[in-house]
């Protein structure tokens, strides 16, 4: 059987050394993900992904109002602010409970006999 | 010359072991991270509930699952909302005041909190998230107990983060009454006491409150 040249184990070296730190880099990556807690804020897990009515396409963009750092103040700028803040916060609103503890009441998860 | 191979060959070797328990260290350390978790409040079950749980394990962790989906859904759009109401509206209307050298008021104030409220919410909700996750790794048919034990824990987890909301809607709804109160003089804003809204009406279109009118 030849023997390998020192060419060839070198590659060899590199190879299992590029491995082993692409192996580390990803660990570390994904820990970091799981730990720091943005795979719960990552919607773009299976199961977790927007539905269709949820995306906005790019054809149709969304006019929002935002409010220019600069520039004089007057009553009609002001209205106009108040206005379109009101609204925004109505958006909120209506979300009511939206973390209500119902939804993991003793009913929700088919207990009968509530535990007293 | 062979010698000098061979120590290399050594050399190489020992560097290339070093490497690898370096790996393993480090990821030995990355895995056994400090863990919270809170001291969960022991149930006491019956033996009728235990049966319950049980019985109805499968349904209990699809119901939990479709939560889990519904629940992200949700954080998405207040969090778009925060974000919303941060960036295009409590930032930009305190720096214009600021830029025009005007006097803010309780404005700074509110909007630190928001800040702050709104970093909390994100953190109670990875937190909860988590707990959600224990409480759906459990198996409910051949533990009952523990399961309902996380359900409590992740119950409260719940309750900490409607409560977070709430704050921030109040918080929200606090600057928009402090911008109620402003009435343009001059070149200058005040803030004047809380009018009814027919008053209100007349000082936001009397021609005399625009900037210059005087």
């Amino acid at each position: 059987m030849p023997k390998m040249s020192s060419g060839g184990r070198n590659l060899m070296r590199l190879g299992l050394i590029a491995t082993l730190i692409t192996i580390l880099t990803t660990t570390i990556s994904l820990v970091i993900y799981h730990n720091s807690g943005d795979i719960y804020l990552d919607r773009s897990r299976p199961g977790f992904l927007p539905e269709k009515h949820e995306v906005k396409h790019d054809d149709q963009p969304e006019k929002t109002y935002s409010f220019p750092e600069s520039g004089n103040l007057d009553s009609k700028t002001l209205e106009e602010f108040r206005e379109n803040f009101e609204k925004t916060l109505e958006d909120t609103k209506n979300l009511k409970d939206p973390f209500s503890a119902d939804n993991l009441s003793d009913d929700f998860v088919g207990l009968k006999s509530p535990n007293k | 010359m062979k010698e000098i191979k061979n120590l290399k060959l050594k050399e190489s070797k020992a560097t290339h072991l070093f490497l690898v328990l370096i790996a393993f260290l480090l990821v030995f350390i990355l895995f056994n991270s400090v863990h919270v978790s809170a001291d969960a409040p022991k149930a006491e079950l019956t033996d009728d509930q235990r049966g319950e749980i049980s019985m109805s394990c499968s349904s209990i962790k699809s119901g939990l699952k479709k939560l889990q989906v519904s629940d992200a859904k949700i954080r998405s759009l207040l969090g778009a909302n925060y974000q919303t109401i941060l960036n295009s509206y409590i930032t930009p209307f305190n720096l214009r005041l600021v830029k025009n050298n005007q006097n803010l008021g309780d404005l700074s104030d509110l909007q630190s909190s928001f800040v702050l409220q709104k970093n909390d919410f994100s953190s109670l909700y990875i937190a909860y998230s988590q707990q959600f996750e224990n409480l759906l790794s459990i198996d409910c048919q051949k533990n009952p107990d523990d399961f309902y034990n996380q359900l409590i824990v992740t119950r409260e987890s719940r309750k900490e983060l409607n409560q977070k909301v709430e704050d921030l809607t109040k918080t929200a709804e606090k600057y928009l009454a402090e911008i109620k109160k402003i009435e343009i003089d001059g070149e200058n804003i005040r803030f004047t006491p809380e009018k009814t809204d027919a008053t209100k009406a007349s000082s936001i279109t009397n021609p005399a409150n625009q900037v210059g009118g005087r």
